[in-house]
């Protein structure tokens, strides 16, 4: 009989808050709360901060898909391949934006709608413009699904291509042509002669 | 020249990296400028926090979630697929018999050899394994038991009695007995149970997991758990979470006071915190948040706890 693959020791010679992200997924899959709610406690800001990213104001809905999130990850817990636990959460609660994108009434507001503003001259130098700040949670929450996340996570969240095109289970390439779609329909939605 | 493809300007732009071609094409230059003005904006955006109280809660929903049976739909489902998966199993194993049973290799199992300690991450790589074969734990006291051991698994089906368990330097052991499951791994316990039913676990050294009706428990080191006393726990704690949802703090605090068990003395004892912060009981609040602390210093909530503490000063 061959072995492979790793076996974690949970307890008690590694307290369980030692544990790698991987580990704790590893303990989550047999169920353990401390190490759900030790997962949990390590991520949900990121997790929230990207499902608000992704859902605008509505903060109801994106505490319902932080919950889901992990509720998912838990239930699919032993199912983790991947490296990065944050890219497997950020994938886990992207499809579940999409999921429940797919339940609501068609968005209020066109692109076009937003379209007509004033003029602005873009270059990176700039500072940022209070009103073009305040318009852009809107603008990004307008955005297709598939450029939104992308933009979310290279832009807000700082993540590196190589994670985000992981967590969105996509090439790297691809990744970028859509934070490169995202940022022009954002840049022509606020408005830009450039 | 040619250009660069929008892929490459836009990670140029996310990742600040210097292309020689844009310092010799205005289009690309101008593009990659429009790509990182619109990161820059982006990054001047206010950050989305989550307060310690949402968290807070959010963190008890998704553990109420996550412990929520599967709908029934989805058991239908999950047993139609298990099913499924049988068959196919089945066939290809017929299939492959007979190439399999030439290619399986042997497997060495060493006996009478110590425990081997297991501590952080082992990586199990290179052939060809060798199983060492752990001793099993001895049991004392007086019971009436069963006990199956097999090589993947060690079961004592306990009827009555107690015994006191020693798994620190042995393979794990599961105590079953009626609905109630323990596992003892690494860990010193003592089990009683009365007609087939587990009434009282205690724990000396490291944890234990017990599962009762569905839902799994981690006792830790110097606590007791108690069937009864668990068992109106869970009742009390469900009364005070009821009473606080519903605003009616001084009815939750008195519930949370109530569930002692430490089943779910971690949960009551912070929430009667917060029901007390929220009653305007401030002081009160910060003193049951530092008995929080100090008592679970180790919680996920801890961090929460310690906020609060300084938020109540």
């Amino acid at each position: 009989m061959e072995k492979r693959g790793q076996l974690v020791q949970l307890r008690p010679e590694a307290r369980i808050e030692d544990l790698s992200d991987a580990g704790l997924v590893a303990a989550c899959a047999t169920g353990d709360r401390t190490a759900r709610g030790l997962l949990f406690e390590r991520h949900v800001d990121a997790v929230h901060r990207f499902a608000a990213r992704m859902r605008g104001s509505d903060a109801d809905t994106v505490e319902d898909l932080v919950q889901a999130t992990f509720v998912a990850a838990f239930q699919g817990a032993a199912k983790f391949r991947g490296e990065r636990v944050i890219a497997w959460l950020y994938g886990i609660a992207a499809n579940l934006v999409r999921a429940h994108a797919r339940h609501e009434i068609r968005r209020k507001r066109a692109l076009s709608s937003v379209a007509d503003v004033a003029q602005v001259t873009w270059h990176a130098a700039m500072p940022a413009n209070p009103a073009l700040l305040a318009r852009l949670p809107e603008a990004i929450a307008e955005l297709p699904h598939d450029l939104r996340a992308a933009f979310v996570l290279i832009d807000l969240e700082n993540e590196r291509g190589r994670d985000a095109a992981e967590a969105l289970g996509i090439p790297e390439g691809t990744l970028w042509r859509r934070v490169f779609h995202a940022r022009k329909t954002l840049r022509d939605v606020l408005g830009g002669d450039a | 020249m040619s250009c660069l493809a929008l892929d490459q300007i836009a990670a140029a732009a996310g990742e600040d990296l210097d292309l020689d071609h844009v310092a010799e094409c205005p289009r690309c230059a101008a593009l990659l400028d429009e790509q990182r003005a619109i990161r820059t904006l982006a990054g001047a955006l206010p950050p989305v926090r989550l307060s310690a109280d949402r968290r807070a809660e959010l963190a008890a929903e998704v553990m109420a979630a996550a412990d929520a049976p599967v709908p029934r739909r989805h058991h239908r489902f999950v047993i139609a697929m298990g099913g499924a998966l049988a068959i196919a199993t089945v066939v290809i194993m017929v299939a492959m018999r007979g190439r399999a049973n030439d290619e399986i290799p042997s497997v060495q199992v060493a006996q009478d050899v110590p425990a081997i300690e297991l501590s952080g991450r082992i990586a199990m790589v290179e052939p060809p394994p060798t199983i060492v074969a752990e001793p099993i734990a001895v049991l004392r006291g007086d019971a009436e038991l069963t006990r199956d051991t097999t090589p993947e698994r060690d079961v004592v089906t306990l009827r009555g009695g107690s015994i006191s368990i020693d798994t620190s330097q042995t393979r794990s052991l599961e105590v079953v007995a009626g609905p109630t499951r323990i596992i003892v791994a690494r860990a010193r316990a003592a089990v009683t149970a009365r007609g087939g039913v587990i009434e009282q676990v205690v724990v000396f050294a490291g944890s234990v997991e017990l599962t009762a009706d569905g839902h799994r428990h981690v006792i830790e080191a110097g606590a007791t758990w108690d069937r009864l006393l668990a068992t109106s726990a869970i009742d009390e704690f469900r009364t005070g979470w009821t009473a606080l949802r519903a605003g009616d703090h001084a009815a939750a605090i008195a519930a949370f006071d109530r569930a002692v068990s430490p089943v779910v003395a971690e949960d009551a004892v912070y929430w009667a915190a917060v029901a007390a912060e929220r009653a305007g009981q401030r002081a009160e609040a910060a003193r049951r948040f530092a008995d929080f602390v100090t008592r679970f210093a180790t919680s996920p909530r801890a961090d929460a706890a310690r906020s609060a503490i300084e938020r109540l000063r």
